[in-house]
């Protein structure tokens, strides 16, 4: 009896160290470009989140908006959102634990065939844009930049994927999209199509974050995972902050997209990529808050956000901080 | 899945050309609504991500196949009122077959009821038109939760209404032949309706209306990402589906090939003058072969009658055997009169017991030791001609004995049996003999096919039967398992029963 109890406390014993050795399993939630990708591919070929008990499975999503449906859903853990759907979290439906990158990776693309050279021009032209991201966001500041509404051209709503089709195949004169979409689009028309503007020509009334967020229920129930994937996120920024190591996670983000190396090299200008020092320390002094209340204002603004809302409300500055410690 | 959705498409479309009718057109519209509804789910799901690997190999195969549809141009509002359609339209043709499989007379007879059950179905088309969608969401807060709650109320009161139809109706079903089918109907329905209920709480708008703030307040999450939609269970929907319309759709295709194998035969008549001709040369040997014997008898009579002392007892003796070969030669002239002049009768109501009662008393002539076990209810009234009627039963029970004989059950009884089915009357003839084979099906209702020593059978039987029944406005049917035996059908318009006519009398009066 006594050797049955001891062969069954031994199962229990050596059962509860595998749960507890056992990897946190994470599914997290991005999108096919390098501004999504380089710290957290990075944090998994390095070894990071592994170090930390996490175990990533990423999942491509085509948009921010998607991804945090997705959490809602409850299929996502946690995601990276470009700038468009910051308005979401604004209004309540997610809360931002670490700023990845400010970016300048959207632009308004269009086609001197269809007549166009500047963003006058595209009064009365077919335009596509994908509703509820930094697509459209762009777009409608490109609009009253010029004096214009929605009224004054032919909005296409479309997803991100049909605006590059859509766009190759000359069934629209011009769209609003995010890198990489951008540069196949312009290599691909053989000179026809070019920049109108991207998000530095409105640097005067915006910045354009990019974040990783998480639901409010979620964080609540596993902050210490929240700050352990923060901590990894950290690590890995470092690494991918430094120009020297670009090209090894060019590869990586190449490999995870199923795309070229020179295509995912195209990307490393998009934005200034943060090391984690700049983080911690725009968390504690106020810089990052400032970036938010600049993007919030510029929502404001445009009508997307109704009302102020106290960046402390959706941003979780503490998560920023105390991963740095 | 997606090649899952096109074959299902392929096979309705197949049916339908094999045999059109209600039934295979009301099959073919519902996957073709479904195959729409799937089609567009998937491409927002391409469009949108959020799937594993394995998932995305589940449902588009190869990659390719997704990367097509996510980079197909189409408009959010195209793609989201295209899912309507085929969200809205797949309730009203499952409801639509679902009436049409339904026998209950309390709504067969009301046609409206599948008109108005148009009535949600496009009143959500309108509404969910993007314009008319965004117009009304505008005019009152609660208006978004009240159609995205409304339209998938209805459906699962669509979903459920069949359901209920097609269950009342397979109860309403006694015999084990009409259950069968009405089974692998049913399983057929079931595997489209499970495929359709995967997607169906997908608001099609979320698709247009997707980044509005109010929208994401009333929709929460993504319907195709819940994670009740994992790789179990969409394996377990998957497999039930394709064994479900795997044996629904051989149940129809079959059941259509053999009514246009019977549709063929009528036009098969006239290509079939060489068999028909074949079969007269076989009927004129037969008789003149007969009446060679007879003036053989002749002959022999002259011979004894010529001798001085003739032979009285051998005179009377070739005097019988000349008059039982002229009243088999009549009989039989008899026989291939009524089968070849079958075009005029005249339809009363007649008690069934009545005519199987002639049948079966012109079977026992036939065959005095023969077992018949009789389940005729004596209320049941049918329109037939009797002595047509009568003669058809009479062919179905001889040939049933001829097969047991053949298989030596003797012992054993046949069975003249009736069913009230829905709207028919069916008389079963259910015999022990061998069965029919595959082969032997195709050529029964031939006329001048037999099986049996033509010396005794002219092969007229079964095309006379199958004649006689579709004059009766009835259709004939066979189930046979091979060495067990077969059960033909002959399946009558329901008339009533002798009270009702009795009951009628009586008003009249």
């Amino acid at each position: 009896m006594k050797k049955i109890f001891a062969l069954v406390m031994t199962l229990v014993l050596v059962c509860s160290c595998g749960l507890a050795l056992a990897d946190t399993k994470l599914n997290i939630a991005y999108m096919p470009n390098y501004a999504s990708l380089w710290s957290v591919v990075t944090g998994i070929n390095q070894g990071y989140f592994a170090e930390e008990g996490l175990d990533i499975q990423l999942v491509e999503f085509a948009d921010g908006p998607t991804i945090i449906a997705a959490m809602e859903s409850g299929s996502i853990d946690m995601g990276y959102i470009g700038p468009g759907a910051h308005k979401l979290c604004i209004n309540g439906r997610a809360k931002i634990f670490a700023l990845s990158q400010i970016g300048d990776a959207d632009h308004v693309l269009a086609s001197k065939k269809a007549g166009i050279s500047t963003i006058t021009d595209l009064k009365g032209k077919k335009v596509g844009y994908s509703s509820g991201t930094s697509s459209e966001m762009i777009l409608k500041y490109a609009l009253e930049e010029a004096n214009m509404t929605w009224d004054d051209i032919q909005a296409f709503e479309m997803d991100a994927s049909a605006l590059v089709t859509a766009m190759m195949s000359g069934s629209i004169d011009a769209c609003a999209c995010w890198s990489p979409s951008t540069t196949t689009i312009i290599n691909a028309s053989d000179g026809d199509v070019f920049s109108l503007c991207s998000n530095k020509t409105f640097a005067h009334r915006t910045v354009t974050p990019a974040s990783w967020i998480v639901l409010s229920g979620y964080h609540e129930k596993n902050a210490d995972t929240v700050l352990k994937f923060t901590r990894a996120l950290y690590k890995a920024m470092d690494f991918g902050s430094k120009p020297e190591n670009f090209e090894q996670v060019a590869q990586w983000v190449a490999d995870q997209c199923a795309t070229d190396l020179q295509t995912a090299l195209n990307q490393t200008g998009d934005a200034a990529w943060p090391a984690s020092a700049e983080i911690i320390a725009g968390a504690q002094d106020g810089t990052i808050e400032g970036y938010y209340k600049v993007q919030q204002d510029a929502f404001i603004a445009s009508g997307a956000v109704a009302g102020e809302v106290p960046v402390s409300d959706y941003v979780l500055f503490d998560v920023m901080i105390e991963a740095g410690k | 899945m997606i090649i899952l959705v096109l074959v299902l498409l392929a096979l309705s479309f197949i049916l339908f050309l094999t045999r059109r009718n209600r039934e295979t057109g009301l099959i073919m519209a519902l996957t073709a609504v479904l195959a729409l509804h799937w089609l567009t789910v998937l491409t927002y799901i391409a469009k949108k991500g959020g799937i594993t690997p394995d998932m995305q190999t589940l449902l588009y195969g190869i990659n390719s196949i997704r990367t097509s549809m996510q980079y197909l141009v189409v408009t959010l509002k195209q793609l989201g009122y295209t899912m309507a359609v085929g969200r809205y339209l797949f309730p009203l043709v499952l409801l639509w077959l679902a009436l049409y499989y339904s026998y209950t007379p309390g709504i067969r007879r009301r046609r409206w009821i599948g008109w108005a059950a148009c009535t949600l179905p496009l009143l959500s088309l309108v509404c969910y038109y993007p314009p008319v969608f965004e117009w009304l969401i505008s005019l009152a807060p609660w208006m978004l939760q009240a159609l995205v709650n409304g339209t998938l109320s209805w459906i699962l009161l669509y979903l459920a209404a069949m359901a209920g139809l097609i269950l009342w109706e397979y109860r309403g079903i006694s015999m084990p032949y009409y259950r069968r089918l009405m089974r692998r109907r049913c399983a057929m329905i079931v595997s489209l309706t499970a495929l359709y209920a995967l997607y169906c709480p997908q608001d099609p708008a979320q698709v247009y209306l997707f980044y509005r703030n109010e929208y994401m307040g009333a929709v929460q999450g993504l319907w195709y990402l819940n994670p009740a939609l994992n790789m179990i269970n969409y394996l377990m929907v998957a497999a039930t589906s394709i064994v479900c319309s795997a044996v629904g759709f051989h149940a129809l295709m079959r059941n259509a090939y053999e009514n246009l194998r019977e549709g063929q035969e009528e036009i098969a008549i006239q290509r079939k003058f060489d068999t028909a001709s074949k079969g007269a040369s076989v009927f004129v040997h037969s008789v003149k072969n007969q009446l060679l014997a007879n003036r053989v008898l002749h002959k022999r009579m002259g011979q004894e009658l010529a001798k001085e002392n003739a032979d009285p007892e051998k005179l009377r003796e070739y005097q019988r055997t000349l008059a039982q070969a002229n009243e088999v030669m009549l009989q039989r002239m008899e026989e291939l009169y009524h089968s070849v002049k079958s075009n005029f009768i005249t339809l009363v109501p007649t008690p069934l017991e009545a005519v199987c009662q002639t049948a079966a008393e012109r079977f026992g002539r036939k065959y005095p030791d023969a077992l018949l076990e009789m389940k005729i209810p004596a209320d049941v009234l049918i329109l037939c001609d009797k002595i047509h009627m009568a003669e058809t039963i009479y062919n179905l029970l001889t040939n049933g004995w001829e097969a047991q004989l053949t298989a030596g059950r003797t012992q054993e009884s046949l069975c003249l049996e009736c069913h009230q089915e829905r709207l028919w009357t069916v008389v079963e003839v259910r015999d022990k003999g061998n069965g029919i084979t595959a082969k032997q099906r195709k050529h029964i209702y031939d006329p001048f096919y037999s099986s049996k020593n033509t010396n005794f059978s002219w092969g007229m039987g079964l095309y006379y039967v199958r004649a006689t029944v579709r004059s009766h406005l009835g259709s004939l049917r066979v189930d046979s398992r091979p060495g067990q035996g077969s059960s033909f059908y002959l399946q009558l318009p329901r008339y009533g029963s002798t009270n009702d006519l009795i009951n009628g009398r009586r008003k009249e009066q």
